[in-house]
């Protein structure tokens, strides 16, 4: 693979190369060229980062509100 | 499928109540996080979240028993959380063609910056179109498979990867502009 010919191919597999949803011989060739390209190494990284950040980037309602949420969903159901 | 799900979804579907107060229990807090992650706002979010436990509650005897409970309830958020932005009219339009490919992302101090994460996510996330923003959400944030969103969102399976990887792309950008 030549590098600057495929920095734009890889870019474009890259979600699915992270994902670990391409053949054995795509992901062979992105790996060979992400081995000689250092910009796309950095692309890589900075996905997988984005989206590591995005799995602990975690929202948490207070006790207080998960027990008033049920209350007012029991109340409504009893109303029913 | 085991037989204690298959028990829990009976139960479920004849609107036990005891089977009700175990499901709020165990999914309120995923659930919330991925209505968060759509809406982006808390009181919105636990709105959202009452009414779609009260709907699947309603509802329960339509759920026919070929998602899991969780992929049901996740759909059912998904449309109010659509619903929401309907009735508010928070579409955001962007041009999809000004994606900048050979853009370069400066150097973030993750470590330094970690309390400011979880606001620049959602803050990249807001910027997000609400359809890319659903896909995104519901793979990278809630982490449920292809096959699921798809069944969740109504379309297809390819079409959902489509999506998320643009939606991906724009994430990455929107991320770099914080």
């Amino acid at each position: 693979m030549k590098n600057n010919k495929n920095c734009i191919d890889v870019l474009k597999n890259l979600c699915s190369y992270i994902d670990k949803e391409l053949s054995g011989k795509c992901c062979e060739e992105i790996e060979n060229h992400l081995k000689k390209c250092p910009k796309c190494q950095c692309e890589l990284k900075k996905m997988e980062s984005i989206l590591s950040l995005c799995k602990k980037s975690r929202e948490s309602m207070t006790d207080d509100e998960k027990k008033k949420i049920k209350e007012n969903i029991f109340n409504l159901i009893e109303k029913e | 499928m085991h037989l204690i799900d298959k028990e829990l979804i009976e139960k479920f579907k004849s609107k036990d109540k005891k089977t009700f107060s175990e499901i709020v229990e165990k999914y309120s807090d995923r659930l919330y996080n991925l209505i968060y992650k759509m809406v982006l706002n808390r009181d919105d979010s636990l709105d959202i979240l009452q009414n779609t436990f009260l709907k699947a509650f309603k509802s329960a005897e339509r759920f026919k028993g070929k998602s899991s409970i969780y992929t049901y309830l996740a759909a059912i958020a998904l449309n109010e959380a659509r619903e929401k932005f309907r009735k508010e009219k928070r579409f955001l339009f962007f041009d999809l063609e000004i994606i900048d490919e050979e853009r370069q992302i400066p150097d973030i101090n993750y470590e330094k910056e970690k309390e400011n994460v979880r606001e620049k996510i959602n803050s990249a996330l807001k910027k997000l179109p609400e359809t890319f923003r659903e896909v995104l959400v519901l793979k990278d944030i809630d982490e449920l498979s292809l096959k699921e969103i798809s069944k969740i969102t109504n379309i297809s399976e390819s079409g959902v990867k489509s999506r998320l990887n643009r939606a991906r792309m724009l994430l990455r950008r929107m991320f770099n502009e914080e």
